[in-house]
């Protein structure tokens, strides 16, 4: 449950990210910070994912 | 006088033959008019009707054989008051005296039934015999209390038919006497005893009879006493035809001695077999049900499994598109394809002409690197 709160969590502040920088005036400086900002949090989030979908084959298998 | 002991001795049909040889001498005895009530009739298949002719204080059997019976222009039966014409005379084989009746005449119901149900319309219309007053019998009791005559059959019956059913039950005997002049008072004796004990159930019975046998269970007093019992009450008095006021009050009516113990008692037997069929019932649907459960989780296992699935699909589908939103927003990847963005001193990107100074030094920036170049001419 709180890997599953971690991820919504995490796609909120990456959807704010790049709705910020979209609509947004940013500096160059600013919308790069952003940009690896949402870099780490995509890379966050695929780990987590992998993880989860490890667990889900193994509920899956332990029959 | 020499008398031996075996001069002395007569034999049982000598004694029965002398008798009857003085009723037949006795002319007041050879034409009677005798008038009664019919009691306990009974025609045989030969047509000879056998009966008794009773009054409130005495009874005589009395035989019509079917050459007069098969004249008669009613059918005799139990409460009818009838004169008969009839000679006395004794049936040697059993040694009793009876009436042989050449004819009879109805005269209407007997003063003794009139009587009888003129009681028991009257017990009715006090409600003595309400359905709304019968009590339930508990089939599961601790203590029963019979009232009977002591040694009886119908007594014994009762006790061993109880504890063959249901051998827990304690059981408490009210001893009466059942039938006879005194009867009334013992059978209400016993009753006020029995309401003493903290009984489930009062079983009041005998075994069948005539029906001025059975007559004692007709009493006023007794009946009365009995519509005020602390506990149900099972009559067991007489046979499936017999009806005496006590059936009409007790809560419960039966016909015989056995079946008062059945209606007291559930069998043991039966309780067993109750059991071990609410066990096959309780362990088939407990077996059903787990099966079904078994279907159900089985059922929920692969939709969760699906859901798991298809919501690691739209998280992984969501991350993607975000991803390229992301990379599409990407300042570096706008300046590689050969823009560029320039700052002026103040740190302000240089959107317009009016936000630079001739002199001051800007600062461009690349996909590579910067370049810092100072302001010549600013031409609109």
């Amino acid at each position: 449950m709180s890997d599953q709160n971690n991820i919504k969590s995490k796609i909120e502040i990456l959807n704010t990210i790049v709705t910020r920088m979209n609509d947004e005036e940013l500096s160059l400086d600013e919308s790069l910070q952003l940009y690896k900002q949402g870099k780490a949090i995509v890379e966050e989030l695929n780990k987590l994912l992998e993880e989860a979908k490890e667990v889900v084959e193994k509920v899956i298998t332990s029959d | 006088m020499n008398l031996t002991p075996e001069a002395l001795i007569v034999s049982v049909s000598q004694v029965n033959e002398y008798i009857k040889e003085i009723i037949s001498r006795d002319e007041n005895l050879k034409y009677v008019l005798v008038k009664g009530e019919i009691s306990n009739f009974k025609a045989g298949p030969n047509g000879h009707c056998y009966f008794s002719l009773k009054d409130s204080k005495s009874i005589i059997n009395a035989v019509m054989f079917s050459t007069q019976s098969k004249k008669l222009s009613f059918n005799p039966k139990d409460g009818d008051e009838v004169v008969c014409f009839a000679s006395v005379s004794v049936y040697e084989a059993r040694g009793t005296y009876q009436l042989y009746v050449q004819s009879m005449q109805s005269t209407g119901k007997g003063q003794l039934l009139v009587e009888l149900e003129e009681l028991k319309r009257k017990l009715q219309a006090e409600g003595l015999f309400d359905p709304s007053r019968k009590r339930k019998i508990d089939i599961f009791p601790n203590k029963i209390g019979i009232i009977s005559a002591l040694n009886s059959a119908g007594l014994k019956d009762i006790v061993t038919n109880i504890k063959r059913r249901l051998p827990t039950v304690e059981i408490f005997i009210f001893p009466s006497l059942v039938q006879g002049e005194q009867a009334p008072k013992s059978l209400l004796k016993a009753f006020e005893l029995s309401q003493n004990y903290p009984l489930d159930t009062l079983i009041i019975g005998r075994g069948g009879g005539a029906s001025e046998d059975l007559s004692a269970f007709n009493d006023e007093t007794l009946v009365r006493a009995i519509s005020t019992s602390k506990m149900p009450v099972i009559a067991a008095v007489g046979h499936e035809i017999d009806f005496t006021l006590v059936d009409y009050v007790a809560d419960v009516r039966v016909s015989t001695p056995t079946a008062a113990a059945e209606k007291a008692t559930i069998d043991k037997r039966e309780i067993l077999q109750q059991l071990d069929d609410y066990v096959n019932l309780m362990q088939n649907a407990l077996k059903a049900k787990v099966k079904e459960n078994i279907k159900i989780v089985k059922e929920l296992d692969e939709k969760l499994i699906y859901i798991l699935k298809d919501n690691l699909k739209n998280v992984q589908m969501k991350i993607n598109y975000l991803n390229s939103v992301l990379e599409s927003l990407n300042p570096v990847k706008v300046i590689e394809r050969g823009y560029s963005i320039t700052y002026n001193e103040k740190g302000e990107i240089i959107k317009d002409i009016s936000q630079v100074v001739i002199g001051e030094n800007i600062k461009t920036i690349l996909a590579n690197g910067e370049i810092i170049s100072e302001v010549k001419k600013a031409v609109k």
